[in-house]
């Protein structure tokens, strides 16, 4: 079982409480690779929530030298480019076909569990 | 072990795309990215008995592999920081064309944030995590993610906010690009 020596550190975070959570919303999309439409939605209403946080967090990193354009707007946009590069870095990688170096790893564990 | 190694090996499968688009964006690094996974494939092999059936896989997953990520980073920790010192200096920041921000320069962008900063963004902003489940991942409060995040998009602003009038200096077709981009009329 788990915690029988230190390389199992990270069962710690998969507590019951918080298994129970990821049990109703994320478990269906995570069989295939699928859900990442909906995980992008899902960020659009968190930017959205956390906007007002954002913002006030950016006022005081930028000086007010926009005057043409108004500052919010700026961030806004920027925030929004920022974040189609990111979920680009991630969604390039993540729709690749699995490397065959993987698909022979489980197999070769699979195989070992079957000689046990 | 028992029976069910069977879909779960399936469902690890399935999974390793996502493992490997996670591992990229936080370390940079396609190779070095693959040879994460691969260690998380066997760790989360020899503790399968771990894992809570009908618990979410893939935030399991997940949880493993940036461990994983956090204590070789720990073992590496003075080399990287000469490293970002370096490519602190080296950063781009000029725009690209028209205000268009560079890929590169947005990968190196997101190199330069503090490992756990740059992590809450990926699982929030990318992977498509709640804030209470990445908190989960990282093993930290859900107060400490959302400080993250909003701390990394902050920094990324900062070291990528090249379409400004001050960085662009006073151009006004920059400005009316980056007007008709948020949506409004250029401005005169």
């Amino acid at each position: 079982m788990a915690g029988k020596n230190g390389s199992t550190t990270y069962t710690a975070p998969v507590a019951v409480a918080e298994a129970r959570d990821w049990q109703s919303s994320t478990l269906p999309q995570s069989a295939s690779d699928g859900g990442r439409d909906s995980a992008r939605s899902e960020e659009d209403a968190k930017q959205q929530q956390s906007g007002s946080e954002r913002q006030s967090a950016m006022d005081t990193q930028r000086p007010s030298h926009d005057r043409k354009v108004p500052r919010g707007m700026l961030d806004r946009s920027l925030q929004a480019q920022l974040g189609r590069q990111l979920r680009s870095i991630f969604s390039d990688v993540a729709g690749e076909p699995v490397p065959e170096r993987f698909i022979k790893l489980l197999e070769e564990l699979e195989a070992k569990e079957k000689r046990r | 072990m028992n029976t069910d190694s069977v879909p779960l090996k399936q469902a690890m499968l399935a999974l390793i795309p996502n493992l490997r688009a996670f591992a990229v964006s936080l370390c940079g690094d396609i190779e070095r990215a693959d040879d994460l996974v691969q260690e998380s494939l066997l760790k989360a092999w020899d503790h399968l008995e771990s894992f809570q059936e009908g618990t979410n896989l893939r935030a399991w997953l997940f949880t493993i592999l940036r461990n994983t990520y956090f204590s070789e980073c720990r073992r590496r920790r003075r080399e990287v920081e000469d490293r970002d010192g370096t490519k602190a200096a080296e950063l781009a920041v000029h725009p690209g064309q028209q205000g268009h921000l560079d890929m590169q320069d947005f990968r190196r962008a997101l190199n330069l944030l503090p490992p756990d900063q740059r992590e809450a963004l990926i699982l929030v902003g990318a992977a498509g995590f709640s804030y209470e489940e990445a908190a989960a991942i990282s093993g930290c409060a859900v107060g400490t993610i959302k400080s993250r995040v909003n701390r990394a998009r902050s920094k990324l602003t900062e070291l990528l906010g090249v379409v400004t009038p001050r960085e662009f200096g006073p151009d006004a077709a920059t400005e009316a690009i980056v007007a008709r981009r948020v949506g409004g009329s250029p401005r005169q």
